[in-house]
């Protein structure tokens, strides 16, 4: 930090005080619940009393952080510059984030609709590019059509080329046989709108396809949909794959309220998390010498057709504390504590910032014993509450012990763990138990 | 045996109202206090800080379950020291602990506000506890607390000037002998445009500089103090101490001074500096702050 000129430090040394305020303005004055003028007036007085500005620094209370962001933003003004500021580039980030994104869709798409026309185009002597892996000489003895089948299981391959199917541009590439090409030649002929018509129907298919199929990012309100919107080719495509999964064939994205429902009931990772993994293209067996060249155009169409070669996984994300709760985990970075006003208050991140946690409506507690997920929480009259599962679920206790009932103010409760524990109360009777609270004895 | 609290016979209709409506949630049932003593503490407190025009809304600002126990056990009521013995016994220790970092030092400064609090001391045959004086601005914890400061803080300081010669020349401590005080000429330019730099700070910006540079507090402890993060206070500093510094540089160019003289000016030392801005010193020179300093268990007087 740059030095300050000695003149002003002098000037402020040197300034006068005036009276002091009282215990109760200093107090309210670290808590922030003065008025405007009155806060003005005690910071006036700080700036110039060392004695009050000490007082004020071991007085001041610790706040976490969550709570400084919580107060400080209802002080904050969303038209003041800052936040303008800041809005302002996050808006910047977004939009140019978002143009980059959606010009490399459109890429994408362009370049999967250019490489089917010249797929289509290619002429019987012509063979396809070079980068799908075949040469003039060898196409005819490369690949079959029962090569082809096995090759990639689940496609839908045969003679006939359906220009209308929407599976991804390889099935095209690897009917570019003599006999495919054949086929397609009678195609040619039989469809009136001739090959420029598959080629504009395959390039509308093509680009449909990935619209519909083009991966979105992962996102916790999302489940796997994707393969059941499919139509029917695609979903041909999934067929005989070992891993793919159900999925709930649900368009509609889960309303907040009942994905926190669903959150609540599911207590296993395996109801949360589905994978969804297409086939990768394999390669269909080649002469020996053209497997790399082979295995080398389809990473190139994987590439360029990422979403049925790459693996889908979706997973819900359930909120942390909700989770936790339904599964009656209990992480170490756990807290509790009782406020001031005898509310009880929990933290999941070891006391960086804290949660109120109703327990019963109107009941203050003054008295608390954690262990674990166990916890206990006592109050006046008697008032004693429990739970197991780190506050999912709370039963109130009644000890007790020889015809006699605990009604009197709870002071302490101490248990060294689930089973064995001892309430005592103001008036100083000691209750004790060996069973979590199944049963009690009172101390004599 | 419980005392009644002394009603005042006219109370404004405002107060008499809001009185009636906390009466039922403050708790001042159990602790034997009508809905008239609770109307009379909300008088004394308004009387004191809030304007005629505001009452309504000052006393549901108020933390008036907290102010009505603390006055019952002012007045003595026995179920009230109950609650509060259940509530703030431990937390009495625990903020002498926070305060003085030391467990003997602490149960010494908790058990003595104790008895403030319990009113060990007496005017005209009737206790007085220090309870009386809350007012439920604030949360009682944050006034014991702040009560408990004043205490640790006023027996440092008495401690200090009790601190013998003969201790001091064993810690090494030098005095030096009396100098004539040095009369050296002060550019009166550098005063006014010190006055016109820091007239332009705003009072919490004054607070941060003080408590940087006069009271040497780390910029965490200041962040604590104005409950604000502690990189504020860092970037407040930083732009406070370089605009503080231009602006020292602006105003003695405005009065005749070149760059060169204004900066040479800025760093004469605050000794050489006349007679009269000394005498103008209304405190002590900086001590050590509190964070440094332990105060010794059973050292200082218990009376307030």
């Amino acid at each position: 930090m740059e030095k300050l000129p000695n003149t002003i430090r002098a000037r402020l040394n040197a300034a006068q005080a005036g009276e002091h305020p009282d215990a109760n303005l200093l107090a309210a004055f670290a808590e922030q619940t003065l008025l405007d003028r009155e806060r003005e007036q005690v910071l006036t007085h700080l700036s110039r009393c060392a004695d009050c500005r000490d007082v004020i620094a071991l007085a001041a209370p610790v706040i976490t952080p969550a709570a400084l962001d919580t107060r400080n933003a209802r002080g904050v003004s969303w038209f003041s510059w800052p936040v303008l500021r800041w809005s302002a580039l996050a808006a910047c980030v977004v939009i140019v984030g978002t143009a980059v994104l959606l010009n490399r869709q459109s890429m994408s798409m362009k370049t999967a609709a250019v490489r089917e026309v010249d797929i289509l185009a290619a002429q019987p002597s012509t063979r396809p590019a070079s980068g799908y892996g075949y040469t003039a000489s060898n196409t005819n003895n490369a690949i079959t059509e029962e090569k082809l089948q096995t090759a990639v299981p689940g496609r839908v391959h045969s003679g006939k080329a359906k220009p209308t199917m929407a599976a991804p541009p390889p099935a095209f590439s690897d009917l570019a046989t003599d006999k495919n090409v054949q086929s397609l030649d009678r195609l040619k002929k039989d469809e009136d709108g001739g090959l420029a018509g598959q080629r504009g129907a395959a390039i509308a298919n093509v680009a449909g396809g990935l619209l519909a199929t083009q991966p979105k990012p992962p996102a916790p309100v999302r489940s796997a949909v994707a393969p059941a919107t499919r139509d029917d080719n695609k979903a041909h495509a999934f067929e005989g794959q070992d891993e793919a999964k159900s999925v709930p064939a649900s368009n509609a994205s889960p309303t907040p309220e009942q994905l926190k429902t669903s959150q609540t009931v599911e207590v296993s990772a395996q109801n949360e998390m589905v994978t969804v993994e297409s086939a990768a293209p394999a390669q269909p067996e080649r002469e020996p010498g053209k497997a790399k060249q082979a295995t080398g155009a389809a990473a190139g169409r994987a590439m360029s057709y990422g979403v049925l070669t790459d693996s889908v996984t979706l997973r819900k994300e359930a909120g942390a504390a909700a989770a936790e709760r339904a599964r009656g985990a209990f992480a170490p970075a756990t807290r509790w504590t009782i406020s001031s006003d005898g509310q009880l208050q929990h933290s999941i991140d070891a006391g960086k910032s804290w949660q109120p946690m109703v327990v019963a409506d109107n009941a203050t507690f003054r008295a608390l014993s954690f262990n674990g997920p166990d916890v206990w929480v006592g109050g006046a009259s008697g008032l004693l509450f429990h739970s197991a599962d780190s506050g999912g679920h709370w039963m109130k206790v009644t000890p007790i012990a020889s015809g006699a009932i605990l009604v009197a103010d709870i002071a302490a409760i101490e248990f060294t763990d689930p089973r064995h524990g001892k309430v005592t109360t103001a008036k100083g009777e000691v209750w004790l138990t060996d069973d979590g609270g199944q049963s009690w004895r009172k101390q004599s | 045996m419980d005392r009644a609290i002394q009603s005042v016979v006219t109370l404004p209709p405002e107060i008499r109202s809001a009185a009636a409506a906390v009466y039922a949630q403050c708790g001042a049932e159990k602790f034997n206090l009508t809905c008239d003593d609770v109307a009379t503490i909300l008088h004394e407190v308004a009387q004191k800080y809030a304007a005629a025009a505001d009452l309504r809304e000052f006393c549901s600002a108020l933390k008036i379950e907290e102010l009505v126990l603390a006055r019952a056990c002012a007045a003595g009521n026995e179920r009230a020291w109950e609650t509060f013995m259940l509530r703030y016994r431990e937390k009495l220790y625990e903020i002498g602990l926070q305060i003085t970092r030391e467990d003997s030092a602490a149960r010494d400064l908790s058990d003595s506000i104790y008895a403030d609090l319990y009113g060990t001391s007496s005017r005209d045959g009737k206790r007085i506890s220090k309870l009386s004086s809350y007012t439920g601005r604030g949360s009682l914890e944050g006034w014991l607390r702040t009560v408990m400061a004043q205490e640790h803080v006023n027996r440092y300081r008495r401690q200090k000037r009790m601190v013998s010669l003969d201790e001091e020349t064993e810690e090494g401590t030098q005095f030096a002998s009396v100098d004539p005080d040095p009369v050296v000429p002060i550019d009166r330019r550098l005063e006014y445009a010190t006055d016109e730099a820091l007239a332009a700070l705003d009072p919490e910006e004054r607070l941060i500089v003080a408590s940087y540079y006069l009271d040497g507090r780390t910029l965490a402890e200041i962040a604590r103090m104005l409950s604000v993060h502690e990189s504020t206070i860092s970037r407040k500093l930083d732009k406070l101490t370089k605009s503080l510094h231009k602006k020292l540089l602006a105003g003695l160019a405005k009065r005749g001074m070149s760059r060169r003289q204004a900066e040479e000016a800025l760093e004469v030392d605050v000794r050489d500096i006349s007679l009269n801005i000394r005498e103008r010193l209304a405190q002590d020179s900086p001590k050590t702050t509190f964070s440094e300093k332990k105060v010794e268990a059973g050292a200082g007087d218990a009376t307030g």
